[in-house]
């Protein structure tokens, strides 16, 4: 049967501006997630699925923030984002680490993720002193170049922005691309099974389950609530992130039905944990590698 | 008739330019000053809801895109003022309303495509109120972003010029929001400067020495933006502007002693560092400037913080270290600077607008939020009482306070 201290990780993915963010959070689920595979909102002109999340981290109080970030941003810009993010809103930035399309080139994808994860670092805990009578603001012994040099990208660093207050901010990637370093990695609710459990050993595995309530929204709501718990219960995955086809319509159903369905058989969260995001699904912090270096 | 001066009736356009503790260095040791706030969203809400309760036209955050370094690692004696930008206005979206949310970002470091999208979305999540202030960035982020050489400024502008050609084609085919485009502010004086501000610009960042120089400047770019197919009135001067407010010469004197003290012996040293590439930790003040030391570190990244050869001509002949320090300091600010009571302030300002120097200013409080505050409690009912500002919102977007028409 199902183990008692595991609990089912529960994010809704959201388009558009961000509506149904408030909604998601008033049913308890642990995140959003802006931002459609290919990091666009809704293949839209005009529309950055970070920005919507840094939105949303002031009309939502603790529910998780996850946004698509594509890798044809500098690494530099694509780190100072984030972990300003995470640092404004107090450890509540997730990201899914997207590849930007066209590009074909994994070693390079590999290389860029690679240097935003060395400038996260760049900062070592307890490196703002804040110390007003020696004036002494930073301690510049805990702040260190990267000095990364690469075959596709050369960053110095360090990153203008301290270490934020998860470590890093949670990684996301979908399952073709995930690394090593990934916290969550996202599948299709049609691709668990044993090789997909087996291919991701140590981040918490979500999938995605399309969602298309139309008119019998109850009938379907218990139809799917019947195969989360099961795909859950067999431990094919951790939890689940849910796509409605019809945000204006499907958001207030999942909310009102199926997340209902789902607490009751005691899975899913009861609403906004303790702690930050990282907390929250269970991650622990991660090290600093720079943790002790002396010295620029 | 490009050079008019302003109106009777012309508001002055304020924006209130978004530094971390404050615009003076010392800022952070403020008593006032709870620095762990400084990277907490609530301390930019709390901050923009004070300025639009001045009812200022906007606030205004600028970017820089490298750690402030002295001497081979950070400037850890001061505060940082480098998160990202745009993740801040995007979040003020969400709990202000009507002032408007401008941001610096580079044309040199990110593409046409994520400058549009990012703009343009959160002028959308904020009903409208969203501008770009359009820099090229300075000389330091290069090493973040590549080679480590930065472009030199004529390619630095004509990447930005086709940078911003693009961003306009993608918001052309984007969803509009209420005020149809971000406004784009620009900053940059230069020939190349001009050129794009009078071509693109809708709101000039500008510094001036004097009220001659920014009514020459004003005349000048509104003639170019006439030659050029636009209105003159559709670029709007603002120059940076610092006030000292205290009621009494004696409360002046007093207030600018007890800045004067926030800057430590440790972050003079630091400045000196940051400027030289050198480390002063261990030198005492009152030695000769050490010249012959710093020599050597200059040829390392001689262009960071500035041009360092430039630096050196200025050190005179038996200067000590705190003499060449005290000169660094007093070297009046690129911005203005005003001290008086609030009349005086309100007199400043007002001889600024009307004499057809500027249509209004970006402003810096000493510190944030005690001295925005006084501004907001004591000058602004001064400016409102003689017409020379709104006292309410008469729209809701950015280009509605600015007076700006929406783009074709």
């Amino acid at each position: 049967m199902i183990a008692s201290d595991r609990q089912m990780i529960l994010g809704l993915r959201l388009g558009g501006l961000g509506e149904g963010a408030d909604l998601a959070e008033q049913a308890g689920l642990d995140f959003v997630l802006l931002g459609d595979p290919t990091g666009e909102l809704d293949g839209v002109v005009g529309a950055d699925a970070l920005s919507v999340a840094a939105f949303l981290m002031t009309t939502t109080r603790k529910i998780g923030l996850v946004a698509g970030v594509r890798d044809d941003w500098a690494p530099f810009n694509v780190a100072r984002a984030l972990a300003s993010f995470d640092l404004l809103s107090g450890g509540r930035c997730g990201w899914v680490a997207l590849r930007a399309s066209g590009d074909d080139d994994p070693a390079r994808s590999e290389e860029h993720l690679d240097v935003v994860l060395q400038l996260f670092d760049s900062w070592e805990d307890g490196a703002l002193v804040f110390d007003k009578a020696s004036a002494v603001f930073a301690d510049r012994t805990k702040v260190h170049r990267i000095r990364h040099a690469g075959a596709y990208y050369t960053v110095d660093g360090p990153l203008n922005a301290p270490r934020s207050p998860q470590g890093r901010p949670v990684l996301f990637q979908p399952i073709a691309s995930a690394s090593d370093a990934a916290d969550v990695v996202l599948t299709g609710l049609d691709d668990l099974g044993p090789a997909s459990r087996a291919s991701v050993p140590t981040a918490k595995l979500l999938a995605e389950a399309a969602i298309d309530l139309g008119a019998d929204s109850g009938a379907r709501c218990a139809a799917l609530a019947d195969r989360l718990v099961d795909a859950f219960a067999k431990g094919e995955c951790d939890g689940f992130v849910l796509a409605p086809a019809n945000p204006e319509t499907d958001i207030p159903l999942l909310a009102d039905q199926l997340v209902r369905q789902l607490q009751r058989g005691g899975l899913a969260t009861a609403g906004p944990g303790v702690g930050d995001f990282r907390a929250r699904l269970g991650l622990a912090r991660p090290a600093n590698r720079f943790a002790g270096l002396i010295g620029p | 008739m490009t050079g008019d001066p302003a109106e009777p009736g012309d508001l002055l356009h304020l924006g209130f330019w978004m530094l971390t503790s404050g615009g003076h260095v010392g800022s952070w040791r403020h008593p006032a000053t709870r620095p762990e706030r400084l990277l907490s969203i609530d301390h930019y809400i709390e901050t923009t809801r004070l300025a639009a309760r001045g009812k200022f036209d906007m606030v205004f955050f600028e970017d820089t895109l490298a750690a402030r370094e002295r001497n081979g690692g950070v400037f850890g004696e001061v505060s940082i003022n480098s998160l990202d930008p745009l993740v801040q206005i995007a979040a003020l979206a969400g709990k202000t309303s009507d002032i408007g949310l401008a941001a610096s970002f580079s044309t040199t470091y990110h593409s046409p495509r994520v400058l549009a999208d990012k703009f343009a979305t959160i002028d959308r999540l904020g009903g409208g109120r969203a501008g770009w202030n359009m820099v090229t960035s300075g000389a330091a982020a290069g090493r973040n972003f590549g080679s480590g050489s930065h472009p030199e400024h004529a390619v630095r502008y004509s990447k930005a010029h086709e940078t911003v050609d693009a961003v306009r084609a993608y918001w052309a085919s984007a969803p509009a929001s209420p005020q149809g485009q971000p406004v784009l502010i620009q900053a940059g004086m230069s020939q190349w400067g001009l050129d794009f501000a009078a071509t693109y610009g809708e709101a000039i960042f500008a510094a001036f020495r004097d009220i001659e120089g920014g009514r020459a400047f004003r005349t000048n770019l509104r003639t170019l933006a006439v030659e050029k197919g636009r209105p003159a009135d559709a670029i709007k001067v603002l120059p940076g502007f610092m006030p000292l407010i205290g009621s009494t010469s004696a409360e002046i004197a007093d207030k600018k002693a007890f800045y004067r003290a926030l800057i430590h012996p440790a972050m003079v040293r630091g400045m000196l560092g940051e400027r030289f590439n050198f480390d002063f930790t261990d030198y005492d003040l009152d030695r000769p400037f050490p010249l012959d030391d710093i020599l050597d570190g200059l040829e390392d990244r001689p262009m960071i913080g500035g041009d360092r050869a430039r630096f050196v001509k200025e050190i005179q002949p038996g200067d000590t270290i705190a003499a060449y320090a005290e000169r660094m300091a007093l070297k009046p600010s690129a911005h203005l600077t005003c001290e008086g009571s609030p009349e005086d302030i309100a007199d400043f300002m007002q001889a600024w607008l009307q004499g057809g120097a500027c249509d209004g200013f970006i402003m810096q409080a000493l510190q944030i939020p005690v001295e925005l505050e006084l501004f907001v409690d004591q000058v602004v009912p001064v400016l409102q009482r003689r017409g020379l500002h709104r006292r309410d919102y008469s729209g809701s977007t950015l280009r509605d306070h600015l007076g700006l028409r929406q783009p074709a």
